[in-house]
């Protein structure tokens, strides 16, 4: 794997806002939506975290956010100990070139921060066959479509790394 | 099993009730009631504060047509539509001109480095001199802005920021701003979502 794109980083620095709104997005910030919204009670289980995790982490990587994609790179990683998966997230991006589970999870939610968003049969079949089950599906679409609005605040109001 | 506490995902993303998706959807209690609640805080306020009600509405349509997800889409311009009786001409003007500015996403650029090989063009919108006259200034750069955050949000700068200062939007109303664009690409993309995956489920149900 080829190691040329070291833009994408999970040791970027947090987010910041730009200069003059940052007491207004002080307040917006403790409104927004994250990817622990989707509280997996004891039953059904759903997309682990980890996994979760990594598809807000792909769809901040399709729009750019370097900020987000470190963030939500670095939870995936602590949660899964998968270091050359999203390691390959960071620097290939999407279209993601990982097969098996987490590039059926990564390639979703890609599609998903698409606009406009289609998550074609084959996204879906691909998700059947790496065991995604109906809770999973769902919860994978809410993590890339609460990323899709987290990415959005983020670069509209404040530097993207 | 009847549900009266259905929520807008569920009625524009056709989730039928009881189903397993429906179940799944439901088992999401926090995300659900979050997403309905910011719907009806962004979209219906009570107190719309630093930005009307009609510019809550129409910078909502237009991000819906932007993202084409067809029953969001349809939803929202109808809500603006529905505002007011004079409204009818705004909506129309707004779906023309997302509908003309549309382009697939997300694209833009990356500062000058190895990133750049990730650079994709398309098209920055900026409302034409006849058309901003019908929206006026504080409208046109919501808008503007509203095209730059959904479909190619990585060119954001801080003088996307003075932009909308100079049409007089206030550090608060900006804020706002965002989040109703915020919300609507998550609105539609949940709605995409569900319904990508309750219409690849209908084959199987046939044979059943």
């Amino acid at each position: 794997m080829p190691h040329r794109r070291v833009e994408f980083t999970l040791d970027t620095p947090a987010w910041a806002p730009w200069p003059g709104i940052a007491a207004e997005v002080e307040a917006l910030l403790q409104s927004l939506p994250d990817t622990g919204l989707i509280d997996p009670g004891p039953k059904p289980a759903g997309l682990p975290r980890g996994e979760r995790a990594l598809a807000a982490a792909a769809v901040a990587r399709s729009l750019g956010c370097r900020s987000m994609t470190a963030t939500e790179g670095r939870q995936a990683l602590a949660a899964l100990k998968r270091d050359r998966e999203v390691q390959v997230l960071l620097e290939e991006g999407i279209p993601c070139p990982l097969t098996g589970r987490l590039g059926a999870v990564i390639s979703a939610a890609g599609a998903l921060a698409r606009s406009p968003a289609i998550l074609s049969r084959a996204d879906l079949r691909r998700l059947q066959d790496e065991k995604l089950d109906d809770q999973d599906i769902t919860d994978l679409i809410l993590s890339a479509a609460l990323a899709s609005w987290t990415a959005r605040v983020t670069l509209g109001l404040g530097r993207p790394d | 099993m009847t549900h009266h506490d259905t929520t807008l995902v569920e009625r524009l993303a056709g989730v039928v009730p009881g189903s397993p998706i429906d179940r799944a959807w439901r088992a999401r209690a926090a995300a659900r009631r979050f997403a309905e609640e910011a719907y009806c805080r962004l979209l219906h306020p009570l107190d719309p504060g630093p930005i009307s009600l009609v510019e809550r509405r129409a910078v909502a349509a237009f991000v819906a047509v932007l993202n084409g997800e067809g029953q969001t889409r349809d939803h929202l311009l109808a809500l603006l539509r529905d505002t007011d009786p004079t409204l009818a001409p705004l909506a129309r003007l707004i779906e023309r001109e997302a509908e003309d500015s549309s382009h697939p996403g997300p694209y833009g650029r990356y500062p000058a480095g190895p990133l750049s090989a990730e650079d994709l063009d398309g098209p920055v919108y900026a409302v034409a001199y006849p058309v901003q006259h019908e929206l006026g200034l504080r409208l046109s750069a919501a808008l503007e802005y509203a095209h730059l955050v959904t479909l190619h949000p990585r060119d954001a700068t801080p003088e996307s920021l003075a932009a909308l200062a100079r049409a007089g939007w206030t550090n608060g109303g900006v804020a706002l701003l965002v989040d109703i664009i915020g919300f609507v690409n998550f609105q539609s993309r949940v709605v995409a979502g569900l319904r990508s995956h309750i219409a690849a489920r209908q084959p199987q149900l046939a044979v059943v």
